[in-house]
């Protein structure tokens, strides 16, 4: 084999291999990135949903009160007409009876047996359940830390392969976009100082432009105080 | 032989800013400020929260820019930012010492013997002026004080009494008893920075101007900043002490 394929063949094993740490530094950073994702999602334990029931009851009767209660009394054809009212005629109405105002009202009307149902029904779900609430801002901060370790890492070694002139490699999209946001930032300061710069510098050359006329030597200019 | 380095000369900007900051001192204040131009009076309320070293605040730049002939002034109160009633504050005590103007071709020009005088005066005072301005018909004098003073409380008494002190031991112009019992008045029912009186004693001090009169090619500045020393700061006690020890000068101006 001649000595420039030699070299050819060894300059491609070299990109090859260049190309596959990017890939895996890169692999990387979308592992952590899904771990964090997946943190974030994941269903807290049974044992704090437990917890959480009672107040989403109270919380959603309360709702379903404030919204509904009024016309329970106002109109003629709802609940109150049939119950309430002393000739008690008329059918029992229900206010707002769509899927999600009757869970408000069984919260509403009985607090007890909604915690009840809320409670059998989420053990009748299969899920896996993620860490518990309190676990979880360390946890994530260990994530981001990490994933920020992995973008700094992989950001240098991209800018390093590419300052070494040999090959070329693309940086990830949010890189490229951050790296033109900070430019363009850069350039609009810039533009604005100079800008402020040489209105200031017209004020100032108006300002101590000497004083023409007999006025000037009035003035007490060389006064040293 | 070692060559001396002279530092380049401070620029309008960059003294106007020194000023701005000693004004506004410790904390984010609403610096009022009262612009004349051909065009009439506005006033120009600059929100600071901080001096830029160098620069003066845009506000400001755009004012002078925009004013043909105009002159601005400032009013030493600075009201705390936030809250419908801001507190009032004062972060220098001051000296003004108006002069004579004489009639000299037709035009009026300051009384330069009178001028000089007041500067010799202001440095045979123990406490020299942090800052000293020259305006068309005044002078004025700034002693930044090491702690602000508050007209909401038992410190504006203190406040009147110090400008008094430095009135009468440097015979500067002080303003007369009623129009501060009326600033008073004002004070006491409505703390708007709006509610310093114009004619109180807290009333516009110069800080910058141009004026193209008439006869002359190019623009003359009516306000110079003759002397300039941030690093001057006093306790109104010091102030307090520097009047009792001063002379009390002859009431005729400094003039021979």
């Amino acid at each position: 084999m001649s000595l420039l394929g030699d070299l050819r063949k060894k300059i491609a094993a070299v990109a090859g291999s260049v190309s596959e740490q990017i890939q895996s530094a890169r692999l990387a950073i979308e592992a952590a990135r899904n771990e964090r994702r997946q943190l974030l999602r994941a269903p807290l334990p049974l044992a704090e949903i437990d917890e959480r029931i009672d107040g989403v009851v109270e919380r959603e009767g309360a709702e379903w009160l404030q919204k509904h209660a009024a016309e329970l009394l106002r109109t003629n054809r709802y609940l109150t007409r049939a119950l309430a009212q002393w000739d008690g005629r008329g059918a029992i109405e229900v206010p707002g009876t769509g899927d999600a105002d009757f869970f408000g009202l069984l919260c509403a009307g009985a607090p007890a047996f909604a915690a009840e149902t809320l409670r059998a029904l989420i053990r009748r779900v299969e899920f896996t359940a993620g860490a518990p609430s309190s676990d979880r801002p360390k946890l994530i901060a260990a994530i981001e830390a990490r994933l920020a370790a992995l973008e700094h890492e992989e950001e240098a070694l991209v800018d390093e392969l590419n300052a070494g002139g040999l090959m070329t490699f693309q940086h990830r999209p949010e890189v490229v976009q951050r790296r033109s946001d900070a430019a363009r930032a850069r350039e609009l300061e810039e533009q604005r100082v100079a800008d402020r710069r040489a209105r200031q510098a017209a004020v100032d050359a108006q300002m101590e432009a000497p004083q023409p006329g007999y006025l000037a030597r009035e003035r007490p200019d060389k006064t040293q105080y | 032989m070692a060559k001396t380095i002279t530092p380049p000369a401070e620029t309008f900007s960059e003294r106007l800013a020194k000023i701005l900051a000693l004004l506004v001192g410790g904390g984010p204040g609403r610096l009022r400020l009262d612009a004349r131009t051909e065009s009439g009076i506005g006033h120009v309320q600059l929100d600071i929260d901080r001096v830029e070293p160098g620069w003066m605040p845009i506000p400001l730049l755009r004012l002078i820019e925009e004013g043909n002939d105009w002159f601005v002034q400032f009013q030493p109160a600075i009201a705390a930012a936030g809250g419908e009633a801001p507190p009032l504050r004062m972060e220098i005590a001051f000296a003004r010492f108006k002069f004579p103007m004489q009639l000299k071709r037709r035009m009026n020009v300051a009384d330069a013997d009178a001028k000089r005088a007041i500067l010799q005066r202001l440095e045979g005072f123990a406490a020299r002026p942090t800052v000293i301005i020259d305006a068309v018909d005044e002078i004025v004098a700034l002693w930044k004080l090491a702690a602000p003073l508050d007209f909401r409380h038992e410190q504006r008494a203190q406040i009147y009494l110090l400008q008094d002190n430095l009135a009468m031991a440097l015979n500067a112009t002080t303003a007369p008893q009623e129009q501060r019992k009326y600033h008073a008045t004002t004070m006491e029912t409505n703390h708007r920075p709006d509610s310093v009186a114009a004619n109180s004693p807290l009333s516009w001090l110069p800080l910058c101007g141009r004026h193209r009169f008439a006869g002359a090619h190019a623009a003359r500045p009516l306000v110079k900043i003759l002397n300039l020393d941030s690093s001057r700061v006093y306790t109104a006690d010091a102030l307090h002490t520097a009047t009792a020890g001063a002379a009390v000068p002859q009431l005729d101006g400094g003039k021979k």
